[in-house]
């Protein structure tokens, strides 16, 4: 007994040995990483088993990754890419805090994706690698390094630290069977939803789409986007956007359950909307009800609409984190996410139908063709009805007071 | 002696790591909640989180709530517990043994699902479109759907407590059966002999041995529907919050900074459950003296 408890130990002494002589090898590798040439990264980047970490709460955003990002990756940089679902995007960066903590120098996280508040906190806290786009070639050749819907995160500069990966726009989803003209301001929406008491309602925030549907009332009942730009203290942007709270409250008794309470998260407000117990649904996917459609779980009479003013758009983004292992890997891996082929794949509702970040016009005239022959469902508006309604997020350190104050004076 | 002692080692491993990470879990808590954070560069000690929860009525709403809820899911559950247990003690008395135990088992099947997984189920069945509404709707007994009563997602949290009472008993039940299993017919048999009817003489010989496991189960699903997080989360209300819900909402939401507070509430509703464990034990160590 006592003569195998020792082998053990000694062997696992051995193993534990070993170990944290390759952490030290691998150490060595990844530090200058930024100023090795392209071509030396994707030969370091050979046979890594690279580990992105992601919410895995949409089958179609898995989808694209399991079965078309994975299987290319393998056969081209002989790149093995393992996704890691997670719950919340703000779960990887507690991890990534602890592990920061307790100095923990080999993390498990590769690539992460992320975006707004996140990116943030991650860029406060030195949880990134650096700036590292301007290495990948794709990022160079197809995307505009001017745009600043794309260098600015929620008002945040990325500087680099994140490359663009997709877009997605906030819309409404109705059914057109139960009503016929749906509205394009906010006003009119009030005046739907007095009219159809207990057909309307939108999740608590901090649910996401709850959150921006609120931000993007804000913007239309208040004063506009540009003036959320500048900085303010937190009186004055409580006062500016005390209207809002006053139009919700006024709708409120018209609201489902007489804004009693609110469902607690987008699913839940997605079934609500599938059971007929209200009439219009939101989400930050403009093609969200297509593919709802598609599984059946939407009627398909349904429809989605934006308001004329404008509805919240944002971009969101791939990183890397400071201790990630398999950097070579990591950064061969998002720029082959950049590449025509993967954006117009994933542009694509079929895989899973997410917004470009690469410009139209600096591709080749066999893509060009190729986005314009994708059919996105009837319940998906066109890319251009998408585009000239749109208005940008308002900076993320926001959010968190807006959130507060949307419980303390519509909530209660 | 050494085959004495090989039990204990046996278990060591996996007693150290429950030990590691709950006491660490919870030292970790402590520290964290007493503004002790090398990360955000706070290490200062200070009570500052817990003035400001003990101050905000939101942590009171929260509290008041929780109690509400886990009282009542405790006191429904034990009385359904012990509902089941006199069901199951007549079919013994009337020797249908084998049915005795397929009840039993059929009893215990809420205990399968997970507490996430019957959240969801207890929507499905209850909510205002939900399985129970459809069928009424259907047979014609409520015009329209929405003329069912709220019971989900109420400001009581009457869905919560029927998640709760729903999965704890088949637990009451469980903790409770062997003693009806170690209850001899003979003793009923002389019970009957004496005069009593089945109901007397479960209320005279059987329930005096039930009390002791009963105020154990009773103590195990408060402390368990006092902290738990899924069923409220899913089933509650947006406010008020119980205090499981309202301490995940304020560690993941707002920024860094707001996690001491988060962990304050964890530790003030542990301290709860901990005190209302000594008054349990308590009592209990006096039952046993009189005894």
């Amino acid at each position: 007994m006592k003569k195998k408890i020792a082998v053990i130990l000694a062997t696992m002494l051995v193993a534990l040995t070993f170990v944290s002589c390759s952490q030290d090898n691998k150490q060595v590798d990844t530090v200058n990483l930024l100023d090795e040439d392209w071509n030396t990264i994707i030969e370091k980047a050979n046979g890594q088993t690279v580990n992105m970490h992601m919410w895995g709460g949409d089958e179609a955003v898995n989808k694209y990754i399991d079965q078309w990002v994975s299987p290319k990756l393998k056969s081209q940089f002989n790149i093995v890419l393992n996704r890691v679902p997670i719950n919340d995007a703000k779960d990887m960066i507690n991890k990534l805090l602890t592990e920061k903590q307790v100095e923990k120098e080999e993390g498990s996280i590769d690539i992460f994706w992320i975006n707004g508040e996140n990116f943030k906190n991650a860029k406060d806290n030195d949880l990134l690698l650096g700036s590292f786009v301007k290495k990948l070639p794709n990022y160079n050749m197809y995307i505009d390094n001017e745009a600043d819907d794309l260098n600015y995160d929620f008002g945040q500069a990325t500087e680099g630290m994140e490359a663009p990966w997709g877009k997605s726009q906030f819309v409404f989803i109705y059914d057109s069977e139960k009503i016929k003209n749906p509205p394009t301001t906010m006003d009119e929406l009030k005046k739907w939803v007095k009219n159809n008491p207990g057909k309307f309602t939108y999740p608590a925030p901090p649910d996401f789409t709850g959150s921006a549907f609120i931000r993007n009332g804000i913007i239309e009942v208040t004063s506009g986007y540009e003036s959320y730009m500048e900085d303010m203290d937190q009186e004055s942007l409580l006062s500016k956007i005390s209207p809002f709270w006053e139009y919700l409250n006024e709708i409120k008794p018209y609201l489902w359950r007489e804004g009693k309470t609110y469902p607690e998260s987008s699913g839940k407000l997605d079934q609500m909307y599938s059971n007929g117990e209200v009439w219009m649904t939101m989400s930050y996917n403009p093609v969200h009800a297509a593919n709802r459609i598609k599984e059946g779980q939407f009627p398909q009479s349904t429809k989605t609409f934006v308001l004329e003013e404008g509805t919240l758009s944002n971009t969101h983004y791939l990183s890397i984190p400071y201790n990630s292992v398999n950097r070579a890997g990591a950064l061969v891996a998002i720029n082959f996410m950049l590449s025509p082929e993967a954006q117009i794949a994933k542009f694509n509702p079929n895989n899973w139908g997410d917004g470009l970040v690469i410009s139209t016009e600096k591709l080749n005239e066999e893509d060009k063709a190729g986005l314009e022959s994708i059919d996105r469902g009837d319940a998906t508006l066109s890319p251009q009805e998408l585009q000239i309604h749109r208005i940008p997020e308002m900076p993320s350190k926001y959010v968190d007071t807006i959130e507060k104050d949307w419980l303390e004076n519509v909530a209660k | 002696m050494l085959q004495n002692r090989k039990p204990y080692l046996l278990i060591l491993p996996s007693l150290l790591a429950t030990v590691f990470l709950f006491i660490g879990g919870i030292l970790y808590g402590i520290f964290e909640s007493i503004g002790f954070s090398p990360l955000v560069g706070e290490k200062q000690v200070t009570l500052k989180y817990y003035l400001e929860i003990f101050n905000s009525d939101d942590f009171w709403q929260a509290f008041f709530t929780t109690i509400r809820i886990a009282s009542l899911s405790t006191i429904f559950s034990v009385i359904l517990g012990v509902l089941i247990i006199y069901f199951l003690y007549i079919m013994k008395v009337n020797k249908k043994n084998q049915s005795a135990i397929l009840a039993q088992r059929l009893f215990q099947v809420p205990m399968l699902f997970p507490y996430l997984v019957f959240s969801y189920i207890v929507y499905i069945i209850f909510s205002s479109t939900g399985w129970c509404s459809r069928i009424l709707y259907g047979l014609g007994i409520i015009d329209s759907m929405d003329n069912f009563p709220i019971m989900i997602n109420d400001r009581f949290g009457w869905g919560i407590i029927i998640a709760y009472v729903w999965k704890t008993s088949p637990f009451v039940v469980l903790m409770l059966y062997p003693v009806l299993l170690k209850v001899p017919l003979s003793l009923i048999d002389a019970a009957k002999v004496f005069g009593a009817n089945k109901f007397t003489a479960f209320k005279e010989v059987v329930f005096p041995l039930l009390i002791s496991p009963l105020k154990l189960s009773a103590f195990i699903v408060f402390s368990y529907s006092f902290l738990a997080f899924e069923v409220p989360y899913i089933l509650g209300v947006t406010y008020p919050k119980t205090l499981s819900v309202y301490s995940y909402l304020t560690y993941t939401t707002g920024n860094l900074s707001e996690r001491p507070k988060a962990m304050a509430i964890n530790i003030a509703s542990t301290f709860c459950v901990i005190v209302i464990g000594l008054i349990f034990y308590l009592l209990k160590k006096g039952e046993g003296n009189e005894g």
